[in-house]
């Protein structure tokens, strides 16, 4: 049976009317203040070649207005006694298959609640950003960062970015404007993806624990991130070439792993901007998926770095980015790189306008992230807080 | 010719100066730091710019809430620039970043100085900003910034 169109607008009305109406009642009857905070992107990307790849919207062929836009809610209530809670819903389009209908779709990326017994230390539990970039906690507020989007070929390292669990948060003043920041974080996490013969695969991330380091001060911020996570996969749709029927696991070992660990700063001040991160993440090698003889996880490496320069309301900024990996489940290895160019102009004091022109380069390419060969964008829209 | 050329230059750069860099050269007046006479504190710049960063919410074990003017007003202008050294529009960057990254909540806004009195007389935790020409009586100053 076929999916309906647009189907998912109307969940997500319903949802949003459903949420409206709890912080409603919530305000009136219980005297409980919410804050509320808005941020949305509204793009269109235009292929400058007639070539497509499946996995990859802005390369469809013609112009695509779903994959950069979006839409996000941000609500937060002081539950007093220390304790407060946050919500952020995000509508965005969805990256399907070529010939499928756009759509969308309304997820929370965060549900959780904090407590701060004491000056500086947060404990947090429910659905949280998982902390693995520089630009993680702000991913989809293109208001704050001069690019479309942080580059896929590095921030695909981390391929979820919420996670179900704990998180313990110190931040020590150090003086002078300095800061450390030191957390600790656990949990699990579900996810799909689809490959590039269409098979979706469900993935179970399970025992994902980590901590991050950030050191920050006026105007600029480092930060390192080391984090562990087993997964295990199950194919969703269809036959799953490698690993049978439906819903059979694709693992004959529970204990797969990866490790992952990233590095990076940002310095924005004396109207420089300039950002440079890399991260690196390894699959064990002991686990084979079932008839393949492959390993399950792969092992991939990117970085990239970005400088900008701002000239009154101008931002003009340039990128480079790069991508390495190793792909288990389907075989083969991927090399691509990413020449950026763009400018932000700031229509007011909160929206910016952008446009921006990528060059991408792509070697044996397995992992849907190009295109084989070199693919060419331009993309420009708005992005907004409010 | 030469001469008149370069003393005329000069003195459009002198004229130019205060348009390129006000903060330098404006004549800012004081702006009173006052809190809920319940609140009785020592606090320094450095307190200040860690509080109205959303940084530090504890002041001698008890909470303290910061109070902001209009997103408008000269005063906020003056005093973020002052204790930050932040433009309006870097300080709407900042706290976008603040928020969207869920590590603290933007402090509550009022229109003006008298409402900075108002809300800080009321609530025995608040701390604000008013210029010197406020009626201060029913508040305790804190600090004078200048």
């Amino acid at each position: 049976m076929g999916r309906l169109p647009y189907s998912n607008y109307q969940r997500a009305f319903l949802h949003t009317l459903f949420f409206s109406l709890f912080l409603f009642v919530s305000n009136e009857s219980y005297g409980v203040e919410f804050s509320w905070n808005g941020f949305g992107s509204l793009y269109a990307i235009q292929p400058l070649q007639s070539d497509i790849y499946l996995t990859q919207p802005e390369t469809l062929g013609h112009t695509n207005f779903v994959d950069g836009s979006h839409l996000g809610l941000n609500v937060a209530s002081d539950l007093g006694a220390g304790w407060s809670a946050r919500l952020q819903l995000l509508a965005s389009g969805e990256t399907l298959p070529v010939g499928s209908r756009p759509d969308w779709k309304l997820t929370a990326d965060w549900f959780y609640v904090t407590y701060n017994p004491f000056e500086g230390l947060k404990l947090s539990v429910g659905r949280q950003i998982f902390p693995n970039w520089l630009v993680s906690e702000v991913i989809d507020v293109g208001f704050l960062y001069p690019w479309r989007k942080p580059p896929r070929l590095v921030y695909s390292i981390a391929p979820f970015k919420s996670f179900n669990g704990l998180q313990v948060e110190y931040r020590h003043l150090l003086g002078g404007g300095l800061s450390v920041i030191g957390s600790l974080f656990g949990g699990n996490e579900k996810m799909s993806a689809t490959l590039s013969d269409g098979t979706e695969v469900h993935i179970d991330i399970n025992n994902l624990v980590g901590a991050t380091v950030v050191l920050e001060g006026d105007g600029w911020k480092v930060r390192g991130m080391l984090a562990r996570k087993e997964e295990q996969g199950h194919a969703a749709t269809g036959l799953f070439s490698v690993s049978g029927p439906i819903g059979r696991p694709i693992l004959s070992d529970n204990s797969a792993h990866t490790i992952a660990c990233t590095l990076g700063g940002r310095y924005d001040k004396n109207n420089i901007v300039a950002y440079a991160e890399g991260g690196i993440k390894r699959g064990s090698n002991s686990t084979i998926v079932a008839n393949t003889g492959q390993p399950f996880l792969h092992s991939q490496t990117g970085g990239y770095g970005s400088v900008g320069y701002r000239l009154g309301k101008f931002l003009p900024w340039l990128m480079y980015a790069y991508g390495d990996w190793t792909l288990g489940i389907a075989g083969g290895n991927g090399k691509a790189q990413v020449k950026s160019v763009g400018v932000d102009y700031r229509l007011a004091d909160s929206v910016v306008l952008k446009a921006q022109l990528d060059n991408q380069i792509s070697e044996n390419d397995t992992m849907g992230l190009s295109r084989t060969g070199t693919a060419n964008t331009i993309s420009v829209g708005l992005d907004a807080i409010f | 010719m030469g001469k008149a050329v370069r003393g005329t230059f000069i003195c459009a750069m002198f004229c130019l100066l205060p348009q390129l860099f006000p903060v330098v050269f404006a004549a800012a007046d004081p702006i009173l730091v006052v809190a809920n006479p319940s609140l009785k504190t020592q606090l320094n710049k450095e307190d200040l710019k860690e509080i109205f960063l959303g940084n530090k919410t504890m002041v001698d074990s008890r909470r303290v809430i910061p109070v902001d003017q209009a997103r408008t007003s000269k005063l906020r202008k003056e005093f973020y620039q002052f204790l930050v050294g932040k433009s309006p529009v870097e300080m709407n960057v900042y706290w976008a970043e603040q928020i969207f990254s869920g590590k603290a909540r933007i402090p509550s806004v009022v229109p003006d100085d008298q409402a900075v009195i108002q809300y800080v007389s009321s609530n025995s935790d608040a701390i604000g900003y008013v210029s010197r020409s406020a009626d201060t009586k029913n508040v305790t100053v804190l600090m004078l910034l200048q």
